[in-house]
């Protein structure tokens, strides 16, 4: 790697760079280096790495040991705005944007153009943005309206315009695509591509294998901190990269084969755990009516923000008032107006955002888990019995293969995949009798992810109802019975067995009956 | 320059917020003239900004530590400590008043700035700290004067509670914070990181601000603006006190939630809590001028305020979805 | 993603977590240790069993309004409302027994007053989810004002019940009565914090309310059974205060403002909610009595005694409060 100093072609290189966190050694001599017009993809699984290392070249931590490197001469960054001044930007996954300020104000921040009085010149920040925002072909994001007005995707560009507006020659994407659906992705490559176009050197930060072979020139792989793989673009094929990824022992659930093979189950109930007539919550859904059965993994789809998350919430009584329609669970007639009558009859949630939503970070793993189930463990005068708590827990853990140091430890400690089956064994604990999932595998790596789907289709096999609604493609074909598909708070199409395609579904996706064009 | 750049397009809803509190004062000021038509008289609209300026001030101290997104219990300690130092030193030559006006504003200030040290660098929380620093200032007080008394200089208690016609120097002092306090620092990039630091003191690190020089200036310019409501004080009373700032703490919360300015931070502007000062000091005289009793006073206040609270709450009432209503986002 | 279990990375973390388990604890014990080293230097009398009363029954007082606002901390919130709780408690039922003799009429006047206050509080910040800082600081300044009209600024009736005498300033086989009642108290706080269901919500709340919703909970009962303790608790003070006092004055609750929540805060509770118990407040209450004490046997002026102790609070809770991990 020494060559990279004297290697004129190299923008910026990180060299032997190693991290700890406390307890943890999240980089252990790390190589990296960057080319300008080109796009450099860092690969791993959740916790190898990858945010690590994207933060120290941004500026917003130092290494512990290890040099960087910008244009051949050692740099120090003392902080993200030094990094920036010299050149040197990053688009977060989960964003930095100030909610109450304007577009401009955001873009700006912490160099916004003065008057001679030493003032702010409002008037060039707004030019000044709406320049940047040009150059992204985002000219319908005003410059002057508040950025919590702005749709999730018109943030991610402000997002993107505030690292373009310091003109840097690197820019780091961390997962800029997690939030974003179809379009939207295909809009950020473009603007990936422009920047490659024009010189830059760009790394971009993800785990969807899709993603990285479309855009990446050079594919580099990490793994428990380690740099396990370079590979040019050419040589990037899907099970190698996966195997560098998992390490050799691992055998991948996902692949098409394995998804066949895999148990679909016995026997789908005669009467439905779950009937939905005419539902409707306006504006987000209307007459919506479905029936799910016992044993069965219905899927919801569509693209995002269709309604199918707010007809989860609604399933379980997130919405106080405005709810018509009729819900009915194992026959019952019941009309939820919050979690507590949902989680009564027998209903349960994983929500989309686990980390505000479902989990409590700061306490240990044993609260989490039992949380739900504290009524069984109950002694005498309302004392919780800790020996049956962990008792308990410990059966959950093992089935689910929750990977943690102890259940004493906060859940923050853990890593996405295991914080998501902590909140999933939180609720199956409970033993309900419909479990709805939305997007359960967000945020979370392969190795938790089948092991996600295993148990989904685990709980079917036991005679739950399953609704999961996700953005994945892959996910609703390899764990679904059913499909239905939601366009405009409606439902457009039901997809079964067989029909279960990317193809199909996206051909539902637009409301129309003619195919539109298929994202692998 | 023109009026665009004086008002740009993102103050609008700023002033928007304000509308209540402007309403509620003009509101009552109608009900006061009916009573009392003297109060638009020079004398009255005179006497009328003596009773509010003080709070007003104040409530501007308040507001701009609550945009940095924390709260400053030690407001009336700074104002008592102001007037007790003043009301003990200020005696004597006019250089000496001078001197003691200008030693008030730097003690002020770094009285507040201790506080901004304490919650960015000492990460203590705004509430025990300022809680616990107000009572240090109060201690100090009490070491300075430890009984109510002083005095000041005729000319300076006369100018600051004179007037010419209807321009009154409390209004011209309270003008001069505006624009020679409030704007200057708003205007400026520190102003712009108190918002952002507001809004999230996490993404203001990523994107490359201090938000501990943030809050040392939201805090240092609360301090300032503190001290300079009790020379303003001191003026009006002509003694020192170290208690009589106590009931300003509250008070300045009041302006700053009836101003329409969110308790959580991240954006907001002088006219709301200011005409929100004058509305609460207001209302006690035009109380006392309708036949109220003075021991009605607190019920009363803490009654308006309570309507106020929960008028502003409702909104958040009516929303539909549980995830809003925590959150406290209106549907 | 397999990897070994023995991975030593993992154990630190353990250790990690467990240590600071450990100094959650010790920290408050240690403060307490030197405070009182630091009183038996200045003046040896602070050793003896008197003195040691006069602190814990003082420390009572503290520790007793503590648990209210303890567990209103633990929730995230602050009750602010709690010194006019106190005076307008004690008022009201000092002149409910003046008036008719009936000492349960007395307690349950008490009683009321302080429920009320929490009922208040819990409204205010659980269906108007108004801001808790600036809530009950307005209820506090309307209880106030209910005191100022309800005694029409004269003087309070001096007639103490003999129970409220008793329990105030009275013993029981040597040991005052505050201190037992806060002994009992303290333990079964602390056991219902730590080990039922409720306690658990409690700290459920604290950590994240949207999850405590959507985990099938009702955050509303959780913030009116903790703000109606709270109240209830400063209305027992009031009563208790009366007794060892002899007497109801305007403004006896005022000193009860800071002190408590510095008790809180040093014993280890963040004031962010959520991390934290009674345990600390207990001993936080004991501490923040001592000092005052202590500084009250030198000989200093009023001023320059709220001045030592406001900075040495700080001092404290700079140097040694645990801070929450980044």
């Amino acid at each position: 790697m020494e060559t990279a100093l004297h290697d004129v072609t190299v923008l910026v290189a990180v060299i032997n760079v190693s991290k700890s966190f406390r307890a943890t050694r999240a980089l252990k001599h790390v190589d990296l280096e960057g080319r300008p017009g080109e796009v450099h993809a860092l690969l791993g699984a959740n916790g190898a790495g990858k945010s690590t290392l994207v933060r120290i070249l941004s500026g917003a931590l130092s290494p512990d040991e290890g040099q960087l490197y910008l244009h051949g001469r050692p740099v120090h960054f003392a902080s993200p705005n030094h990094a920036g001044q010299l050149g040197v930007a990053a688009v977060f996954q989960e964003l930095s944007l100030f909610p109450k300020l304007t577009v401009a104000q955001n873009i700006l921040i912490g160099h916004e153009p003065k008057t001679r009085i030493g003032w702010i010149d409002e008037r060039k920040c707004n030019d000044r943005a709406q320049e940047v925002l040009g150059r992204l072909g985002a000219v319908h994001v005003s410059p002057i309206a508040r950025v919590e007005d702005l749709s999730l995707a018109e943030k991610q560009l402000v997002e993107i315009a505030k690292a373009l507006s310091h003109d840097p020659s690197v820019i780091l994407f961390d997962e800029p695509t997690s939030a974003l659906g179809p379009n939207e992705t295909q809009h950020v490559f473009q603007i990936i591509n422009q920047l490659k176009a024009s010189g830059k050197s760009v790394f971009f930060i993800s785990h969807r294998m899709e993603e990285i072979r479309q855009v990446a020139d050079r594919v580099t792989v990490l793994r428990d901190g380690v740099v396990v793989g370079r590979l040019d673009a050419a040589e990037f094929e899907r099970e190698k990269v996966e195997r560098l990824m998992l390490g050799e022992k691992l055998v991948s659930f996902s692949s098409p084969v394995h998804k066949q093979a895999s148990n679909r189950r016995p026997s789908i109930g005669a009467s439905p755990i779950l009937e939905i007539e005419d539902l409707s919550f306006r504006p987000a859904f209307h007459e919506i009516s479905f029936k799910l059965f016992p044993g069965e993994v219905l899927g919801i789809a569509g693209l995002e923000g269709q309604g199918q998350v707010q007809l989860l919430h609604a399933l379980f009584g997130l919405y106080r008032r405005g709810l018509t329609g009729v819900i009915r669970v194992a026959g019952v007639a019941f009309h939820p107006s919050s979690p507590r009558d949902a989680v009564k009859q027998g209903l349960a949630f994983v929500p989309e955002d686990r980390k505000t939503q479902g989990l409590f970070l700061r306490l240990p793993v044993l609260f989490n888990l039992s949380f739900a189930i504290l009524d069984q463990l109950k002694r005498f005068a309302g004392w919780i019995s800790t020996h049956a708590e962990r008792k308990l827990v410990k059966g959950y853990v093992d089935r689910l293969r929750i990977l943690m140091a102890s259940d004493r430890v906060a859940v923050e400690n853990l890593s996405g995949g295991n914080q998501q089956k902590v909140l999933i064994g939180k609720w199956i604990a409970r033993d309900p009798k419909v479990m709805m999932f939305c997007d359960p595998c967000r945020g979370v790596d392969i190795g938790a992810k089948d092991q996600v789907h295993h148990e989904i289709r685990e709980l079917a096999a036991q005679g739950k109802g399953i609704l999961i609604f996700s953005t994945e493609l892959e996910e609703l074909v390899g764990v679904a019975d059913r499909v239905i598909v939601l366009f405009e708070g409606r439902i457009t199409g039901e997809l079964a067995g067989e029909q279960i395609n990317p193809a199909n579904l996206l051909r539902l996706f637009f409301g129309e009956s003619s195919g539109h064009g298929i994202r692998t | 320059m023109n009026l665009r750049t004086v008002i740009p397009a993102q103050a609008i809803p700023s002033i928007r917020s304000s509308l209540p509190a402007a309403l509620g004062l003009f509101t009552v000021l109608v009900f006061y003239w009916v009573q009392q038509p003297l109060i638009l008289s020079d004398f009255g609209v005179t006497s009328l900004l003596n009773q509010s300026v003080a709070l007003a001030i104040a409530a501007m101290a308040q507001t701009l530590v609550v945009i940095s997104g924390a709260v400053d219990l030690s407001v009336g300690a700074t104002i008592g400590l102001t007037t007790c130092f003043g009301a003990t030193y200020m005696g004597g030559s006019p250089q000496m008043a001078v001197l003691l006006i200008v030693a008030s504003l730097f003690l002020g200030a770094a009285a507040g700035a201790l506080n901004g040290v304490l919650v960015s660098f000492g990460k203590l929380e705004p509430l025990i700290a300022t809680l616990t620093t107000s009572f240090v200032y109060s201690g100090v007080s009490l070491i300075i004067r430890p009984t109510p008394g002083g005095s000041v200089p005729a000319w300076f208690s006369s100018n600051l509670s004179g007037s010419w016609g209807y321009v009154t120097a409390s209004g011209i002092l309270l003008v001069l914070c505006v624009l020679g306090i409030w704007i200057p620092l708003m205007r400026s990039r520190i102003g712009r990181d108190i918002e952002a630091v507001g809004n999230s003191e996490q993404n203001a690190y990523l994107s490359g601000l201090s938000p501990r020089r943030a809050k040392i200036f939201a805090y240092g310019g609360s301090g300032l603006l503190s001290s300079v409501a009790g020379l303003f004080l001191l003026a009006q009373t002509g003694s020192g006190d170290a208690a009589i700032g106590q009931v300003y703490t509250l008070n300045s919360f009041a302006c700053v939630v009836l101003g329409g300015v969110s308790l959580r931070g991240g954006k907001g502007t002088f006219l709301g809590p200011v005409l929100s000062a004058f509305l609460l000091s207001i209302v006690v005289s035009a109380l006392l001028a309708w036949g109220v009793s003075a021991f009605w006073q607190n019920l009363v206040q803490g009654l308006i305020l309570i309507l106020v609270l929960v008028s502003a709450g409702i909104p958040v009432l009516r929303s539909r979805s549980w995830i809003r209503f925590v959150r406290g986002q209106v549907s | 993603m397999n990897t070994a279990v023995s991975d030593p990375t993992r154990d630190s973390i353990v250790q990690a977590s467990r240590r600071e388990g450990l100094i959650r604890i010790m920290m408050p014990l240690a403060l307490l240790g030197s405070t009182y080293m630091l009183a038996a230097v200045v003046n040896p009398r602070f050793l003896t069993w008197d003195a040691a009363r006069l602190q814990l029954t003082l420390a009572a007082f503290i520790g007793l309004v503590g648990i209210g606002q303890t567990l209103t901390i633990l929730i995230g919130q602050i009750d602010l409302a709690i010194p006019w709780n106190i005076t307008l408690s004690a008022i009201v039922s000092t002149n409910v027994y003046g008036q008719t003799g009936s000492i349960s009429l007395c307690l349950i006047s008490a009683l009321l007053v302080g429920l009320g206050t929490g009922s208040l509080n819990a409204i205010g910040v659980a269906v108007f989810r108004i801001h808790s800082l600036i809530w009950t600081i307005s209820v506090n300044l309307i209880l106030e004002g209910i005191t100022f009209v309800y005694t029409s600024a004269a003087a309070p009736a001096h007639t103490v019940p003999p129970l409220v005498r008793e329990l105030g300033s009275g013993s029981i086989n040597g040991i005052p009565w505050p201190i037992v009642i806060w002994a009992i108290a303290a333990m079964v706080v602390i056991l219902w914090l730590g080990h039922t269901k409720f306690g658990r919500e409690i700290y459920a709340l604290g950590n994240n309310e949207l999850a405590t919703l959507m985990s099938g909970v009702r955050p509303g009962k959780i913030y009116l059974v903790v703000f109606l303790v709270s109240g209830a608790a400063s209305a027992f003070v009031g009563l208790l205060l009366t007794g060892f006092a002899g007497q109801t004055y305007l403004g006896m609750g005022n000193a009860y403002l800071l002190i408590p929540i510095a008790a809180v805060v040093l014993g280890g509770t963040s004031l962010s909610g959520g991390v934290g118990g009674y345990l600390g407040t207990f001993v936080g209450s004991i501490i923040v009595v001592l000092l005052d004490s202590v500084l009250l046997s030198v000989q200093m002026s009023e001023g320059l005694r709220q001045v030592c102790f406001g900075l040495i609070i700080l001092i404290m809770m700079l140097l040694f409060r645990n801070r929450p991990s980044s």
